[in-house]
């Protein structure tokens, strides 16, 4: 038999709250996906810089990846396919994740309200993420027993806490904060990293992304309002 | 009613769900307002079911609309005060949610200026002055209006639905959002795009 221990709550560390300004001034601002800090400080704007500052980066992995972004979601548009338990990484990988949201959403991620530990007859310690979080759901949902953030803070976690969100039960947009330090993944290139659109999973069907918000010198278009449409 | 004018009605508060949920309900204009009942979406039918119509005039017509703003705009085409001797009655609300600013920018004249507090309905007589003033920053706003009057004519609901609001800038109008179909479009908001060329 193996044992393995997953964290929650206990060992999650949170700033205090951020002001932050409402949704206008939000859309205002420029969309970051894992731009390096570098850029992101370099070309993201007083903002972007103002969210940095406030994040409690640690400096202890090669790259610091920033994404910043506001999500059109609704019941059909969720931000992940499923609302399911997972971790963003496998159980060896060391990343630091630091994620804000804004209180406009009603929807919040959820961690483990308190650190659990599973017995197994595989040692899914080796096995990549994807696999493992079919433990966590599949098998042992019963102990999965989450809570969720509170807004307008950062909240800083390990690879070692899987967490989840619900699919939305409103339309609203989303403004979401997330902040990786690692060893393993690099930065987007700042032309990839500043993005135009931003798009929403379409809740039901693991494949298929849409266009529900972008962005652009004429205005901003909300799409997908009613239904869902390619 | 209006005999201290201090003491006119003002609803309790009410919030209301995110500027998305905004964009989707029906925005109105002078549409006779019991048709709302009828026809309207559950956040329209609520705002009614709140503003406490006296049923003394002859037409009752609701106004409403989502809005955004910017510092160089408004919703009333002009900073003067607004009043008019019909002897009507106007119910005003400026909503107050989530994504929606943190100031009326609504004022009252009574012995003094008083800014109208979000989320509340405020009923008064048409012959006292209102105005708005410049919000200076960019917020979205959420304006519901209903007035009784002896003339002012609803429309009926289906003429009376408009798929666009306005604002002002130095009393020219302009397109603020604009819905079409199954998209809204935010064309008073220019966000800052960084391109690299």
């Amino acid at each position: 038999m193996y044992k393995i221990t997953f964290e929650g709550f206990p060992t999650l560390k949170m700033t205090d709250k951020i002001e932050l300004p409402d949704m206008a001034e939000l859309l205002m601002q420029p969309q970051l996906y894992r731009a390096s800090l570098d850029d992101a400080y370099k070309y993201g704007g007083d903002f972007t810089r103002y969210l940095i500052e406030k994040a409690p980066l640690t400096h202890k992995r090669k790259h610091i990846l920033v994404s910043s972004f506001i999500k059109h979601l609704n019941p059909f548009l969720g931000t992940v396919r499923a609302p399911t338990w997972h971790t963003d990484a496998g159980y060896h990988q060391d990343n630091i994740t630091h994620i804000l949201v804004a209180n406009s959403s009603s929807i919040r991620t959820e961690f483990l309200e308190k650190e659990i530990t599973l017995e197994t007859d595989v040692d899914l310690t080796k096995m990549c993420q994807s696999n493992y979080v079919y433990y966590l759901n599949e098998v042992f949902p019963h102990k999965m027993v989450g809570k969720e953030i509170d807004s307008d803070m950062y909240v800083t976690f390990s690879h070692r806490h899987p967490h989840k969100i619900n699919l939305p039960q409103d339309s609203h947009l989303r403004f979401f904060v997330n902040i990786i330090e690692t060893d393993d993944i690099l930065p987007s290139p700042k032309e990839q990293a500043f993005i135009a659109q931003s798009v929403s999973n379409y809740a039901h069907n693991e494949s298929e992304y849409t266009s529900a918000l972008e962005f652009s010198k004429d205005g901003i278009i909300i799409r997908n309002l009613f239904r869902w449409e390619k | 009613m209006f005999d201290n004018i201090e003491n006119f009605p003002i609803s309790e508060l009410i919030k209301l769900p995110s500027i998305v949920e905004l964009m989707k309900i029906e925005w109105l204009q002078d549409v006779d307002a019991e048709q709302i009942y009828k026809y309207g979406s559950s956040i329209n039918k609520e705002l009614l079911s709140k503003t406490t119509i006296t049923h003394s005039k002859k037409f009752v017509t609701a106004s409403v609309g989502l809005y955004h703003l910017n510092e160089n705009y408004t919703t009333f085409s002009n900073d003067e005060w607004t009043f008019n001797d019909n002897n009507d009655i106007i119910h005003l609300m400026v909503g107050e949610g989530f994504d929606l600013g943190y100031h009326s920018e609504i004022e009252l004249l009574l012995n003094n200026k008083i800014e109208i507090d979000m989320g509340k309905i405020y009923t008064f007589p048409s012959h006292m002055r209102y105005r708005e003033v410049l919000c200076k920053k960019n917020r979205f706003k959420f304006i519901w209006k209903v007035v009784e009057s002896d003339y002012i004519e609803p429309k009926l609901f289906f003429d009376a639905i408009k798929t666009k609001t306005e604002v002002y800038e130095n009393k020219n109008k302009f397109t603020s959002i604009e819905k079409s179909k199954n998209e809204v479009y935010i064309r008073t908001l220019k966000p800052n795009i960084v391109t690299f060329n």
